[in-house]
């Protein structure tokens, strides 16, 4: 006859579980160990592989930086001042990217007190520079200063030169005494971009 | 995938509170008169070391209700030595005792309940009636059969606590590390041969004498007397008047005709013993032993040991197979 019966107490969940739930824990408990470690491990590498980037990225960038370092050390020197103010005249019209006469006439009109009249008006183009020649009527002298005043202090325009004076004493003008200008227009630029005694 | 059975397996609840059977490795047997300490392979089914120690007379009195433990010391110290001849290599534990501990008894039921805990909570119930203490302090376990008539019979078996303690302190395993604890005479029960008839078993022991009838795979019958008497003569006598009251009560209320009669005593009485009760009784009585293939380790003096007070342990050993 086989007996079941034990007046022994029953074994706990961990009396009985322990060792067979301890193997698969070990094993989930090394799998885990090992993916984590993979893990760090690849992130580490990724790590070292970003800073090499990031060090020969800075390194081209100091590179670099000492090229136009040495360029501008280069446009510095006085036999490249003529290139660099021709290149900055042409970033200039590259900027500008249009010659408006509209433009042109607008500019010089809000130069042109009330008493003075623009009468003739002629851009003469030289290579890369736009040389303006026009003539002013006024009603009075010292209208005509004013404006020989704001045109010298206008940033579009350069080395202002006043060639001819006349008096009108017939026509439609009789009276107004009249000026022939000749300036160097340098077009719309932002202000202090150049400087207007340093020429273009 | 049956999830509800998944369940109760890994919840301790759901198995209820008592413990299955389980092969110790080593197994102590503290009798009023002897300490036996074995040393079992479970699975080749062998006893690898035996041995046994006398205990100083009156120091264990087996009692179900109270203190079992009279004198600590001189039983302390038949434990040790009897351990020490087989040493302690660990593994499961397991702790026979005297009948006379334990309170058993067959319980009829018309049906069970499925779940074990249930199951527990009603036996429990049912033991009241059995136990003279409150059922809440003892512990319990149970083996359930159907009946041929209709219905179950549970067989079931009650311990104090606290008796328990006492003998788990004994044999120094206060820790509670027992796997197994057994009255001896429920141990010699996987010895009695698979028969379709009822079969008796008169089990005496340190003053104390168990009857059992067994039919099939189902105990019908379980009574412990105590015999221990002034003189061997007298004592003698009481075995023989209780084996004749339980043949009697087998064949009279139980209507059961016993097919075979198994005696085992120990220390061993004579052969004509036996032979004296199976004419009181009117059958033949066949002196209950191990088989011998499972002493073949053993050297020759613990051969003869576990010849004479090996037959629970080689009973735990057959009910492994």
């Amino acid at each position: 006859m086989k007996i079941r019966f034990n007046l022994a107490n029953p074994p706990s969940f961990r009396d009985r579980y322990a060792f067979i739930l301890a193997v698969p824990a070990l094993l989930i408990g090394l799998l885990v160990i090992a993916l984590l470690g993979r893990y760090a491990s690849k992130e580490y590498s990724e790590h070292a592989e970003l800073g090499k980037a990031l060090q020969r990225l800075q390194s081209r960038r100091a590179e670099l930086a000492d090229r136009a370092r040495d360029l501008q050390n280069a446009l510095r020197q006085p036999e490249a001042q003529g290139t660099l103010r021709e290149a900055q005249f042409v970033n200039t019209l590259i900027e500008r990217k249009r010659l408006s006469l509209a433009d042109l006439t607008l500019q010089l009109a809000a130069l042109l007190p009330t008493e003075v009249r623009l009468s003739n008006l002629m851009l003469v183009r030289a290579g890369n520079e736009s040389d303006l020649r026009f003539q002013v009527a006024g009603k009075s002298e010292e209208a005509l200063l004013s404006f020989m005043k704001n045109l010298q202090d206008s940033p579009e325009f350069a080395d202002p030169s006043f060639t001819s004076e006349g008096f009108e004493q017939q026509g439609p003008g009789a009276g107004e005494i009249t000026i022939i200008c000749q300036t160097r227009y340098l077009g719309m630029r932002p202000r202090g971009a150049v400087n207007k005694k340093g020429g273009k | 995938m049956d999830w509800k059975a998944l369940k109760g397996r890994f919840t301790p609840e759901g198995r209820g509170t008592s413990a299955v059977f389980r092969m110790p490795s080593t197994v102590l047997e503290i009798q009023p008169d002897f300490v036996l300490a074995a040393k079992l392979d479970g699975s080749a089914r062998r006893v690898r070391r035996i041995g046994a120690r006398r205990v100083e007379t009156g120091s264990v009195t087996p009692n179900p209700g109270r203190s079992n433990i009279v004198n600590a010391e001189a039983l302390r110290d038949a434990v040790r030595a009897a351990m020490l001849v087989v040493g302690d290599g660990g593994g499961q534990k397991g702790l026979l005792l005297s009948d006379g501990v334990v309170r058993a008894a067959i319980l009829p039921f018309e049906t069970i309940p499925e779940s074990p805990k249930e199951l527990e909570a009603l036996v429990r119930w049912k033991m009241k009636q059995h136990l003279p203490y409150a059922p809440e302090e003892v512990r319990l376990s149970y083996q359930t059969a159907p009946v041929e008539s209709g219905g179950f019979e549970v067989f079931a078996l009650a311990l104090k606590d606290s008796v328990v303690s006492e003998y788990d302190a004994a044999a120094e395993n206060a820790n509670g590390g027992l796997d197994l604890i057994l009255p001896a005479t429920a141990a010699l029960l996987p010895l009695l041969p698979t028969e379709p008839g009822a079969q008796l078993l008169l089990s005496v022991c340190g003053g104390w004498m168990t009857s059992v009838v067994v039919c099939g795979s189902r105990v019908c019958f379980w009574r412990t007397r105590e015999v221990m008497q002034a003189s061997p003569e007298d004592t003698r006598r009481l075995v023989i008047t209780e084996a004749a009251r339980v043949m009697a009560s087998a064949r009279d209320h139980m209507r059961l005709e016993v097919v075979h009669a198994w005696f085992c005593m120990r220390p061993p009485g004579s052969e004509e013993f036996a032979q004296e009760i199976g004419r009181v009784i009117l059958h033949q009585v066949s002196v209950l032993a191990p088989k011998a293939d499972l002493a073949v380790a053993l050297q020759q003096q613990e051969r003869s040991l576990f010849e004479d007070l090996g037959a629970p342990v080689g009973g735990l050993l057959m009910n492994s197979l």
